[in-house]
């Protein structure tokens, strides 16, 4: 219950930044930082899937 | 998908307590199903939402309608979640764990009858039958109503006593505020 609301609450706060992002550097700047955070998220989830299988191994 | 008879009962049951019928409590499903439902009065009330944002935004000139709607849209959600997110951390510190769902389902549901009296004001505003002044002090005594009717929600749905109360309803104020003072910003 709670963790669903708190993932709410950080989407909209990530869109919120992104649209700080958007006002004070552009738009070109906010795509590349979306960009950015997308490979930094999935470079993190790789992480955690990687460190999982060991723990398990 | 909540029926319509469900958000008919639940905005009975809120204005019951509106009324200062703690009896209206009934009225309200305070499952687990019935927390979630109790979110889709974010939809119910979103229309009278567009019309106070559109009134209260209309001298912003130079701030496009898309940055508008996203920051505006942005900042309902984040409402909407945040209250419930801080009781939820809350309501075990003080020992009302068990009656958190129903706090957070009447306050929720609150959101229909505070709309309304916001609605009042509005039209208030736009037949222009009052001037600043009057205007100001209307929406100082929509203001106190809407605290007390929290207040009165948080006493009987919590079970705290008075102080307490008035303390959420100080914290639940406050918080709003700096939602609000940040979407306001993202505008300029």
């Amino acid at each position: 219950m709670v963790t669903l609301l708190k993932n709410i609450l950080l989407t909209a706060i990530a869109l919120a930044v992104l649209v700080i992002v958007e006002h004070w550097l552009g738009i070109t700047a906010a795509f590349i930082g979306v960009g950015v955070c997308f490979l930094a998220y999935v470079l993190l989830i790789t992480w955690r899937q990687m460190r999982d299988e060991t723990d398990e191994n | 998908m909540i029926a319509r008879h469900e958000v008919l009962l639940s905005l009975y049951g809120v204005w019951r307590l509106f009324l200062r019928d703690p009896r209206g409590i009934e009225w309200l499903d305070v499952s687990i199903e019935g927390f979630w439902k109790s979110f889709f009065c974010a939809v119910v009330v979103l229309p009278i939402f567009g019309v106070w944002v559109f009134i209260r935004n209309s001298g912003l000139e130079d701030v496009g309608f898309i940055r508008l709607v996203t920051v505006e849209g942005i900042g309902y959600v984040v409402q909407w979640v945040t209250w419930p997110l801080v009781m939820a951390y809350i309501a075990p510190a003080i020992g009302r764990d068990d009656n958190f769902i129903r706090y957070i389902v009447a306050f929720n549901w609150s959101a229909g009858i505070y709309v309304c009296i916001y609605l009042i004001v509005i039209g208030i505003k736009l037949s222009g039958i009052v001037s600043g002044g009057g205007l100001a002090l209307i929406g100082l005594v929509a203001a106190i109503v809407i605290l007390s009717y929290h207040w009165y929600i948080a006493r009987i749905a919590l079970a705290v006593s008075g102080g307490g109360a008035a303390g959420l309803v100080a914290g639940e104020f406050v918080l709003a505020h700096m939602i609000d003072a940040v979407g306001q910003n993202l505008m300029r």
